[in-house]
């Protein structure tokens, strides 16, 4: 519902008429605060695709890389009494070749590095599968030339009998282009429906990637305020709370996801 | 305990009824003489016996017992000539006066016995006073002169956000003001995003501000009561006034209904925001649709000696579209009847009927894909009040008031395309209840107090679904209400006095304590004042908020009331307020109130207030000194942490100088300490994202801002040169058409205040975060031409 209201073009539009506006960067003098552990960690249905990585968080305005953890023991275990010992692929990343996750299992997750513990546990839900992915090509209104601007619509059905939370990802040539989108079914319980995102930045022969994940509550929470936090008009942001328990932040998610992939055509096909 | 109170009550009016010893009563309306418009706070004093005396209600009635004999009545009010009267008073007598407004050569010369000295003797506390003549005079944005940018330049009035007309008085949150027009409540006074107020000063008659001390008669709001009051129409004459400006421009129009008994005034406004966006290249912007529009109209008949009728209403609404495929819409109106009637000198009522309806809609989608979201709240009031005016130093109010709430948080309407199902919140309804009884009694000839007690009572009432949540806002059960049955009753006493000691012709000391209860609350979600903030009851999960104030003040006037001087000092604890946790989804949720947290709050400051009333250069300065805290449980780790508007120093400048004539230059200056507010203090990375990390609520500052205005009023020529038909001289007569220039600048020194302050990747390194400061105005010139005839 939060697109449906462009608060910010809005304010921003009444004062353009009046031609005055102004941005400008401004040096401020803010805090350090202490460095964090910080964990980002996804168990999927999907083979090969449940990634936990380290970090430390750093200062704002700093232009160094941020430090990624090793060495850390990280251990993965399911209710059923199973339990998964993720090496060390890359710095700071711990992934296990071919684990997939299982759809309704409670998974927990065990962290040590140095003298720190972290755990967190979250649920898998059952998978809902992308329908379609239609790409939505119109002629862009804000710009002279004739550019066009590309939206995607991801169909999908919802399942009446839950309440269900989604998590949208979408990959452009296998990096991370736009995340963090969440929604739940409370205006759509049990429909058909779709995600629409609008003016996505793609060229022809991009591979684009949407993934659909289904997550448990405490995520979508955790994701619903990592989004708002670049917006200027909230009343206070704040920190998202986080489902670890332990001296880090972060989050923890058992997702089932799918995904459907597509290259991008020759606008002149489409057209 | 309700049935014994109204008991109670009965037993004291019947006392007040016969405990009258042997007086008559001299009373009347007090009125403009050259519009016929009533003169609410006139003051009546006897030339040779000081210390007794009245002051003219909302209506210009006043009414003052004494004992049999010859007197001198003299009428004062500040602006007008003093008017003297002798009357011998041997029965209950009627005197109607007719004050006429002082001319620009007499408010030079000091006026013997003027009470201008009613800030020291009134005993009303802390009341902000703004003239609408010294609204019209201070320069403002884009020219729009307006009330609350006006009331904003007063000690403990602080405005919302640059440019917002939005306030917070006192450290009290903006829902905890309440406003009135004519009576009738209204709950989002700003067009724009809160960038203009809704009121059309041309339309006004009287504003009062009270931030304390608020008498019984008034309740469901915290911190404020904003009291307006319409003109009720030239009686006399056919007049019309107006403006074009380049934003916005208005016509007001007063005529009598019957001379002297009735009259009637339209006022309306439109702003063209819209026009300038033709020029834009870009097409969306060019189809952009921005205006506000503003219809006032009041009507009013007297009948017969002691019966007066009013009908009025409020009308106004904004319209925003962007391309067809989004468009936003809010407004209010509201109606009022009331009926004035004098039952006998010493007891006047007021009876009125008051709806008031504020809604907005939200469409979105193209035409095949509409979808519509819409929101309303719908008040209907019933008010019933007296005053009681037992003799020379004893007067009582008491009355009834009675409003039925129906909120309607948000409904979804989605078209037969259903890619989302329609969506209706369920509406909620309350029934608000008031009774009160105060009493004005001068103790001594020094000492007078104003003390009283409202009781207030609250009902949420069925039909609906009433959920009941667990503390994680999960719903643990459900019950169904019919219509009209009762979900749940609040209520409470709020007992208030004031008191005023005056120590000596030029100087007073004031105290007071207000304890009060609000009932209806608004979940806000951002920065400035949303259209889209929902009102929502007290509830079976929301308790009502209460306020204990207590305040003191000492007030002094110089050089024979030249200069005002005051200081005051306050202290005010809120109980039961609300905030929003973190991941609180605001709109259309059926199930917000469990999105919803409870802690309480405290302010305390002291306002210092220095003002020149006369001369060719008149003015203010404005100081405040205070400080605005929460303490949540879930919020900052239950630390007490400073609300966003806690601005420690808030200064406010004004000067007009009356160069000649016609000419009149005004500036006003602005200067306070910036809003708390929530910096990230470092970032971390999930997923290859750059996130902020936050640090404690509200634990930085915003930079400072000020300000200065500037503007010039260039009056047309009055006077023309006729030819007299008797004498063939030629003489000097006034035009009927007067008009006049007003030229002003905003923001002179073309200070960059921010506005925002948000933080973004860095153009030339994606790795570095930038802090960038937006600011909504430079400097802005504007041309106003004014007319009336």
């Amino acid at each position: 519902m939060r697109a449906f209201i462009p608060y910010k073009i809005t304010v921003i539009l009444i004062a353009f008429f009046a031609f005055i506006s102004c941005e400008k960067v401004i040096e401020l003098d803010i805090g350090q605060a202490e460095e964090t552990v910080v964990v980002d960690a996804v168990i999927s249905n999907l083979p090969n695709q449940s990634i936990i990585r380290l970090s430390k968080s750093n200062p704002l305005f700093s232009s160094d890389p941020y430090t990624f953890l090793s060495d850390a023991s990280v251990r993965i275990k399911n209710n059923h009494g199973e339990s998964f010992l993720f090496p060390e692929s890359e710095p700071g990343v711990y992934t296990l070749d071919d684990f997939k996750g299982i759809e309704g299992l409670e998974y927990q997750l065990d962290i040590e590095w140095e003298d720190i513990k972290i755990n967190a546990s979250s649920k898998m839900p059952k998978t809902v599968a992308i329908d379609s992915i239609e790409l939505v090509v119109t002629p862009s209104r804000f710009t002279q030339n004739d550019e066009y601007i590309f939206s995607l619509k991801v169909h999908f059905t919802d399942p009446l009998d839950e309440t269900n939370y989604y998590r949208f990802d979408i990959f452009k040539n296998d990096s991370l282009y736009n995340g963090f989108v969440v929604s739940n079914d409370l205006f759509y319980n049990g429909l058909t429906t779709y995600q629409f995102f609008m003016n996505q930045e793609m060229q022809t022969q991009d591979t684009i990637c949407v993934q659909l994940s289904c997550i448990d509550k405490a995520n979508y929470s955790y994701f619903l305020v990592l989004g708002q936090l670049d917006s200027p008009f909230i009343i206070a942001p704040g920190n998202p709370v986080s489902n670890l328990k332990g001296n880090a932040i972060g989050f923890f998610g058992a997702y089932a996801q799918s995904r459907k992939y597509f290259i991008v055509p020759d606008i002149d096909t489409i057209l | 305990m309700k049935v014994s109170f109204l008991f109670l009550m009965c037993f004291l009016s019947m006392q007040m009824l016969f405990a009258q010893q042997k007086d008559y009563s001299v009373s009347g309306t007090i009125r403009d003489w050259e519009t016929g418009e009533d003169l609410p706070g006139a003051t009546l004093s006897l030339k040779n016996k000081g210390g007794v005396g009245a002051s003219s209600n909302a209506y210009g009635y006043f009414s003052l017992a004494l004992q049999e004999g010859n007197y001198d009545l003299m009428f004062t009010y500040i602006g007008y000539e003093t008017q003297y009267a002798n009357i011998n008073l041997i029965a209950n007598q009627v005197i109607n006066i007719e004050l006429k407004p002082l001319t620009a050569e007499l408010s030079e010369i000091e006026i013997i016995g003027e009470r201008e000295d009613r800030n020291i003797r009134a005993n009303e506390m802390t009341v902000a006073n703004v003239s609408i003549k010294e609204i019209e005079s201070i320069p403002v944005l884009f020219g729009e002169r307006d009330v609350f940018k006006t009331l904003q330049l007063m000690p403990g009035v602080k405005p919302a956000s640059e440019g917002s007309s939005g306030f917070y008085v006192r450290g009290g949150s903006s829902d905890q003001n309440l406003i009135l027009l004519d009576e009738a409540p209204v709950y989002n006074a700003s067009h724009m995003m809160g960038f203009f107020s809704i009121f059309n000063s041309d339309a006004l008659r009287d504003i009062k501000l009270y931030k304390g001390g608020m008498g019984a008669e008034y309740g469901g709001r915290l911190s404020s009561v904003l009291d307006i009051k319409m003109k009720e129409g030239n009686a006399k004459q056919f007049t019309a006034n107006g403006g074009l400006g380049l934003i916005s421009s208005r016509l007001t129009i007063q005529s009598p209904i019957v001379k002297n008994k009735g009259s009637f005034i339209v006022s309306a406004r439109r702003t063209y925001a819209d026009l300038f966006t033709v020029f834009s290249k870009n097409e969306a912007i060019k189809d952009a649709q921005l205006y506000f529009y503003d219809l006032n109209a009041k009507g009013n008949i007297r009948i017969g000696e002691n019966d007066r009728v009013f009908i009025s209403g409020y009308f106004g609404r904004d319209k925003f579209g962007f391309d067809e495929r989004f468009g936003f819409n809010w407004g209010n109106s509201t109606a009022t009847i009331r009926w004035n009637h004098i039952f006998n000198p010493k007891l006047f009522s007021n009876t009125s009927f008051i709806y008031s309806k504020y809604s907005y809609q939200i469409l979105a989608g193209p035409s095949d894909r509409r979808i519509e979201i819409g929101s309303h709240i719908i008040d209907y009031n019933f008010k019933h009040d007296y005053q009681f005016y037992q003799n020379d130093h004893s007067s009582w109010k008491f009355g009834l008031n009675i409003i039925h709430h129906t909120m309607n948080p948000g409904d979804l309407n989605s078209d037969e395309n259903q890619i989302f199902n329609s969506l209706e919140v369920e509406k909620r309804y309350a029934l608000e209840t008031a009774v009160y009884l105060s009493n004005e009694r001068k103790i001594s000839s020094s000492l007078s107090l104003n003390y009283g007690v409202r009781f207030s009572d609250f009902i949420q009432l069925g039909p609906g679904n009433i959920y009941t949540f667990n503390s994680f806002g999960d719903v643990i059960k459900t019950d169904v209400y019919k219509k009209w049955e009762k979900v749940v009753n609040y209520n409470g006493l709020e007992p208030r006095i004031n008191g005023t000691w005056i120590i000596n012709a030029v100087s007073s000391f004031r105290a007071f304590y207000t304890y009060s209860k609000q009932y209806m609350h608004l979940l806000s979600n951002s920065s400035s004042d949303s259209p889209t903030d929902i009102w929502l009851p007290s509830s079976n999960n929301i308790k009502p908020s209460s306020s204990s104030q207590a305040g003191i003040g000492y007030y002094r006037n110089f050089k024979q009331n030249m200069y005002e001087f005051s200081i005051e000092a306050y202290y005010k604890s809120m109980q039961d307020i609300i905030d929003y946790k973190i991941d609180a989804q605001v709109t259309l949720n059926p199930l917000v109130e469990g999105d919803l947290v409870f802690g309480k709050g405290r302010a305390y400051g002291a306002e210092l207030f220095i003002k020149k009333r006369k001369g060719k250069l008149t003015g203010w300065i404005a100081y405040t000194l205070s400080r605005t805290e929460r303490l949540f449980e879930e919020i900052n780790s239950n630390n007490w942490y400073p609300a966003k508007q806690d601005r420690t120093h808030d200064i406010a400048l004004v000067a007009m100088f009356q160069m000649s004539k016609r000419i009149q230059l005004s500036a006003s200056w602005v200067y306070y300490t910036g809003n708390a507010v929530t910096y990230p203090e470092s970032k971390y990375t999930i997923n290859g994202q750059d996130i902020l990390l936050y640090s404690d609520r509200n634990s930085y500052r915003m930079p400072d801002y000020h300000r200065l205005d500037l503007a010039l009023s260039l009056k047309n020529k009055e006077f023309k040169t006729v030819v007299d038909r008797e004498t063939g001289k030629l003489v000097q007569q006034k035009k009927r058409f007067q008009s006049s220039w007003n030229f002003s600048i905003y923001n002179a020194y073309n200070r960059e205040n921010a506005y925002s302050i948000s933080f973004e990747q860095s153009e030339s390194n994606p790795d570095v975060l930038q802090a960038i400061q937006l600011s909504l105005f430079k400097i802005i010139p504007s041309i106003t031409y004014n007319f009336n005839f």
